[in-house]
């Protein structure tokens, strides 16, 4: 199969656009060879990788490290992808798999400070300083694949049965870490604001 | 029972996510630090793959030429070898035989083995 005819196109002025075509022909494209069409799939889906791969690993070296793993393992592994599936959850269990599996080998070190241009819902920069810092240490306390489930449910939107099959665990068990993680997260918050 | 008790899936939390959120963003969360990033995806993925990544149809026909390519050399090893071995016949046998001549002092008889005696001497 050829690829789209924008292909080349895009990856010079990234204009990204649905109606172009749809991510089935991209990952047909990439599937055919064409590396272009591999990097718009790349260019639409690192920043979503990256916030799963974040919520894992928790700091932002080992995040990129486990994204860019990540998408060399997809690219390797684009035969065996059915298009009829959803990219995004596919690449998306590779990224959790890379994450957990990096928090497995290395110590988790601690998470790098976060900017103050960082978009926050708090106003008071220095409340916000410190419900970052509350928050960074409830995600560090749990284990890995609570952190797993809880962003791949609570941010990423993904059902307990998809997170269970992204990370090899029964429902059951994402739905009961899902229960303690925002239980922790729960508390990090709320002694929080029991405080002011 | 055979039937599993199905639970609703519950609502992602909307303020945990949103407090979330600036967590999981790089430090830089910008269209540049995006584009450079991307570019070093894309750059790994051609540093390591470009000996193996072909597509399923080239695949094929590298397959294909690879076999051909190995029953040809197979049989070039195997009519070489025929050919050795009936040059090596031929020597043997169109090679007219040559008689020795005998070597004085290796080939002659020592002269106390020349001639066995008629009787043994005093019977």
């Amino acid at each position: 199969m050829t690829a789209p005819a924008r292909v080349l196109s895009i990856t010079t002025h990234r204009v990204v656009t649905d109606d172009v075509a749809t991510e089935r022909e991209w990952v047909l494209a990439a599937q055919a060879g064409d590396q272009a069409a591999f990097g718009w799939l790349v260019h639409r889906h690192q920043r979503r990788a990256y916030a799963v791969a974040r919520g894992i690993v928790l700091n932002h070296e080992d995040a990129e490290d486990a994204v860019q793993d990540a998408f060399l393992h997809a690219f390797r592994a684009l035969d065996r992808f059915r298009p009829d599936q959803a990219f995004g959850a596919w690449l998306h269990r590779i990224v959790a798999n890379a994450a957990l599996d990096l928090t497995r080998r290395r110590k988790v070190r601690d998470a790098d400070e976060l900017p103050e241009t960082v978009s926050s819902p708090f106003r008071d920069p220095a409340e916000s300083a410190d419900l970052r810092q509350r928050l960074r240490e409830g995600l560090a306390a749990l284990p890995a694949r609570q952190r797993a489930v809880i962003v791949l449910h609570d941010v990423e939107g993904y059902k307990h049965a998809e997170i269970g099959e992204m990370l090899g665990i029964p429902e059951g068990t994402a739905r009961s870490d899902l229960h303690y993680a925002r239980a922790r997260m729960r508390d990090a918050l709320s002694s929080f604001t029991s405080e002011d | 029972m055979s039937k599993h008790l199905q639970f609703p899936d519950p609502a992602p939390d909307q303020e945990l996510a949103a407090a979330l959120a600036p967590l999981l963003a790089p430090p830089s969360d910008t269209e540049g630090y995006w584009n450079a990033f991307e570019r070093r995806v894309m750059a790994r993925i051609e540093s390591r793959s470009v000996w193996w990544f072909v597509s399923p149809a080239t695949l094929r026909a590298g397959m294909a030429a690879a076999g051909l390519a190995l029953l040809a050399l197979g049989a070039m090893a195997l009519q070489t070898r025929q050919m050795e071995a009936r040059m090596a016949y031929r020597a043997v046998t169109e090679t007219p035989l040559e008689v020795a001549a005998p070597i004085p002092g290796i080939d002659e008889r020592p002269s106390r083995y020349a001639e066995p005696p008629a009787t043994l001497p005093g019977r």
